[in-house]
């Protein structure tokens, strides 16, 4: 084991040394701020799933940038997984990447229904700069992020005080360590470096977040995937034609690329055709005489997010 | 995506009765305390049964692991099916991966032990078990699902732990069983990271899946 040992050292020192090249402490102090503020368990167990939300907001934008700066063959042709040598990693490296990455979102979107359902408001994702050049840059920084993670969510649980959310940071914990003990092994890491994991105060993590953290853009507000198919969501539109637009334009992604669209009609209703039904812009030909019909949307981002609206059409000519 | 839930319920399933495994489980504690108090909804189980019960897991590993590493060498893991599509960077430290787990495993019995006999109770001794293997393949199938179903014990239990202390230790182990079960499954050619969510599993379906590799206690 000392010839991993010694592999392992180096860039978990590089990592550590790395963190201390951090943004200002200003920056710092400000994040901390907004993570301490407020009394009671359930602000306490908000401004944690917050911090949460932070680091998850910052691993996912981490991967969706990479995955769309690199092509698959320059993490195939990377020192790294050329290092690693036989055919399954290499064969493998984009797909596992890319389920880090669905992961990491959908662990934002999980906090950000759970933070909203607490009556909190989701932190906004931040602006960020990993500074990674090539692919292996890339995969040593996915190694450090994820090595974070285990230990943030470590520290963490047991400050939840419901013990339904401590169940769900347990089982994003270890999706972490999941994925740290695969990017370890790929950076030639020990994949299980200790018997238990160490934990990191909110503190710590976040000095260590810092330093990917940049200022002088404005933070994106959160939004989720969201569909919307009428100028509400849940619309009733009385109308007396039996042409009538839909508009889906309202509707969001939570990762900012394209959505997919698909319209369709509810079961039940008089019979509709829908033209361009998978278009934000869409029209609906009542067909079926005068009536209550029902127009579904579904939205997908690339991710994967869907999110379904239904609007009610009252058709009286 | 639920792969180990699937290997969760084929092993509690394969050939012996319910009420059979329950039995076992129970012999699994001696007094079966975790048992009863996880058949009754309504008590909650004490921290000193979810430290013998993580024990009884713990004392199950590291000697799967034991066996195992006496078993097999280092060239058998070499040879084995699962490692022939990885370069020799992996396989060649198979074996000694291993052994690492068994260490930690090792080191987890001699640390639950300790807090249970800090808390005046008494740890659980380990059983008689057959875990069945025949090849170093196998050995690495019976090891995914062990760590696997670890996770999946911790993950369920956690939120039952009254101690915060004790929470962040059972945390602790949690991600290493987690970077344990990564590593295997890596190695079988499942995923690692099968879900974005691990699965947390009650006491009772854990124990049930446990008791299949008990042959005496």
């Amino acid at each position: 084991m000392t010839n991993t040992e010694t592999k392992k050292s180096t860039s978990r020192r590089d990592w550590f040394a790395g963190s201390a090249a951090l943004l200002g402490a200003g920056a710092i102090t400000s994040i901390l701020a907004r993570a301490q503020t407020g009394t009671g368990s359930v602000t306490n167990d908000i401004n944690i799933l917050n911090f949460a939300l932070r680091l998850e907001n910052l691993e996912s934008t981490f991967y969706s940038q990479g995955l769309a700066t690199f092509a698959p063959r320059d993490f195939q042709n990377s020192v790294t997984v050329q290092r690693i040598g036989g055919t399954k990693i290499g064969a493998n490296i984009v797909p596992y990447l890319s389920a880090i990455g669905q992961h990491e979102q959908d662990h934002v979107t999980k906090l950000i229904q759970t933070i909203t359902a607490l009556g909190g408001t989701p932190q906004p994702v931040d602006c960020y700069n990993f500074g990674f050049k090539t692919a292996d840059d890339f995969l040593q920084i996915a190694q450090a992020l994820e090595n974070t993670g285990v230990q943030a969510y470590d520290g963490a649980i047991a400050a939840l005080q419901n013990p339904n959310l401590q169940t769900t940071a347990a089982t994003i914990a270890t999706v972490e360590a999941r994925h740290a003990s695969f990017l370890n092994l790929l950076n030639l890491s020990l994949p299980f470096p200790t018997p238990f994991d160490t934990t990191q105060t909110m503190t710590q993590v976040l000095a260590t977040a810092g330093q990917y953290l940049t200022t002088g853009c404005t933070p994106k507000p959160i939004q989720l995937t969201y569909a919307q198919a009428g100028p509400t969501k849940h619309a009733i539109i009385t109308t007396n034609q039996s042409t009538v637009k839909l508009d889906a334009s309202k509707s969001t992604s939570a990762n900012g690329q394209p959505l997919t669209y698909l319209w369709n009609q509810d079961l039940g209703s008089p019979l509709a055709a829908i033209i361009n039904l998978t278009f934000p812009q869409a029209t609906a030909i009542l067909m079926g005489g005068p009536g209550e019909y029902s127009i579904a949307l579904k939205v997908v981002d690339s991710f994967g997010n869907a999110d379904q609206d239904v609007i009610k059409i009252i058709y009286q000519p | 995506m639920s792969e180990s839930k699937v290997s969760l319920q084929e092993t509690s399933e394969q050939g012996v009765g319910r009420r059979e495994l329950l039995l076992r489980s129970a012999a699994l504690f001696g007094a079966g305390t975790l048992l009863s108090s996880s058949l009754s909804a309504q008590t909650a189980p004490t921290d000193l049964t979810l430290l013998n019960f993580a024990l009884s897991l713990e004392n199950l590993e590291a000697a799967f692991y034991t066996q195992g590493l006496a078993q097999f060498s280092s060239t058998d893991f070499n040879n084995s099916t699962f490692i022939q599509n990885f370069g020799s960077v992996i396989s060649g430290d198979v074996y000694a991966y291993l052994s690492l787990i068994r260490n930690h495993e090792t080191q987890h019995v001699r640390s639950l032990q300790a807090l249970i006999t800090s808390l005046n109770g008494t740890p659980v001794k380990p059983c008689t078990y057959n875990f069945g293997y025949k090849t170093a393949d196998d050995f690495i199938t019976v090891a995914a699902l062990l760590e696997n179903t670890g996770v999946m014990a911790y993950d369920g239990a956690m939120s039952q732990i009254s101690s915060a202390s004790l929470k962040t230790q059972a945390a602790t182990i949690a991600t290493v069983e987690a970077r344990h079960a990564s590593y295997l499954s890596l190695l079988t050619g499942s995923s690692p990271f099968p879900a974005s969510f691990d699965t947390p599993a009650t006491s009772t379906a854990i124990l049930a899946a446990a008791a299949k590799f008990i042959t005496a206690c």
